[in-house]
């Protein structure tokens, strides 16, 4: 019986790839050269496959081609993926790495900007002395934060000039592509 | 991914039709739907149980295949894109009709009115044949399995195809299916299909 447990994981796949005669399911085999009820439910699975591969389809119904291209009529399909052009992608990588550097150099009261990958006591040619105030040094620096913020959306979105709304159209498809994606993925 | 593409449009059938259908060729199109539908109406029946709302769905599914066409780059094949579509269409869907289901039935409706199996016509004519009530045996399997044993038997997919459109490791696949099967064989018994 224990034997019979430890092969019935294998029994429904061996049976679905048609018994063949591998390495991987030899100690199976001889199993079931000794053992009934195995080969009684080898037997079953068989059917079981047999009745599988028989399972009918439903014809579709009359008409269905013309009844779905009708209602395709109205809809109007996405624009095709294009890569990003360099006016949206870089003026996005430098806000990116403009926000990672305010991130990394965040402020402690009365010293300028610790880096963190440096040694404590390794001197920076930059260093000032700030503000011993924490709520004064806070909001200087989440208003630093907030210029280069600002800074690198306009430069994104403006690019000095007006807004190439097809870029932006772009942009706000394929975000809202990924958003679906993303949503459709965390559904599951 | 240029080498994906590139594959999987040597091996698909369908490649050519697709590519005039993204340039707007209507006549490609419905061609395309017409090679195809079979396959989304049969998911769509397997897992809504329902003529009607299959054909609904079916229709549904075309209309957002046709909208995001242009963005198909033929990284797989465009069938395992349609699987993926219907599939996810038919789940919503499903989901969708069970919460419709619960709110009738805390108004005090009963199962059996709202639930009734519906059968399609190779049912009736076999309906004392082994394999018909195997098949119906089917049907009392939950979703996940009912739902890999239509992509492996009717619309064989392999199991390769299935991960993908599923989104699910193979061997989850394979273990599905074979637990499906394993209850089949198990139910059989307990129904007396000898």
């Amino acid at each position: 019986m224990t034997d019979c447990k430890a092969h019935e994981a294998l029994l429904a796949q061996y049976v679905a790839d048609g018994q063949p005669p591998l390495r991987e399911y030899q100690a199976l085999r001889r199993h079931l050269a000794t053992c009934e009820d195995c080969r009684a439910a080898a037997h079953a699975l068989q059917r079981v496959e047999q009745a599988l591969w028989a399972w009918p389809l439903y014809p579709a119904p009359t008409g269905l081609v013309e009844r779905t291209l009708a209602n395709i009529d109205g809809e109007t399909p996405m624009e095709p993926w294009k890569p990003l052009p360099w006016s949206v992608w870089l003026p996005a990588l430098t806000l990116l790495v403009a926000l990672a550097l305010a991130l990394l150099l965040a402020p402690e009261p009365g010293l300028a900007p610790a880096v963190p990958w440096l040694e404590p006591q390794a001197e920076l040619a930059f260093q000032v002395r700030l503000p011993d105030d924490p709520a004064l040094l806070w909001a200087l620096w989440i208003g630093g934060a907030i210029v280069v913020f600002g800074a690198g959306i306009t430069m994104a979105l403006v690019q000095g000039r007006l807004p190439n709304e097809t870029e932006m159209d772009h942009l706000r498809h394929m975000l809202s592509d990924t958003a679906q994606r993303l949503w459709r993925l965390a559904g599951r | 991914m240029a080498l994906e593409s590139w594959t999987a449009s040597l091996s698909d059938p369908l490649a050519d039709l697709v590519s005039r259908a993204q340039r707007g060729d209507r006549a490609a199109l419905g061609e395309l739907i017409a090679q195809t539908q079979g396959r989304v109406y049969n998911l769509a029946y397997r897992i809504l149980g329902n003529p009607q709302e299959a054909e609904d769905l079916t229709q549904e599914v075309y209309v957002r295949v046709w909208r995001a066409l242009p963005r198909f780059r033929g990284e797989s094949k465009f069938t395992t894109w349609l699987h993926t579509v219907a599939t996810n269409a038919c789940l919503n869907r499903k989901r969708k009709l069970r919460r419709q289901l619960d709110a009738q039935l805390d108004a005090g409706e009963r199962l059996e009115e709202i639930a009734a199996p519906e059968e399609g016509p190779a049912q009736e004519a076999l309906h004392h044949d082994e394999h018909a009530r195997l098949w119906e045996l089917v049907e009392r399997l939950p979703d996940k399995y009912r739902l890999v044993l239509a992509l492996f038997y009717q619309q064989q997919l392999s199991y390769q195809e299935i991960a993908q459109v599923l989104a699910l490791p193979l061997g989850t696949v394979k273990a599905h299916l074979n637990r499906a099967r394993n209850a089949l064989a198990a139910n059989m018994k307990k129904v007396g299909i000898r």
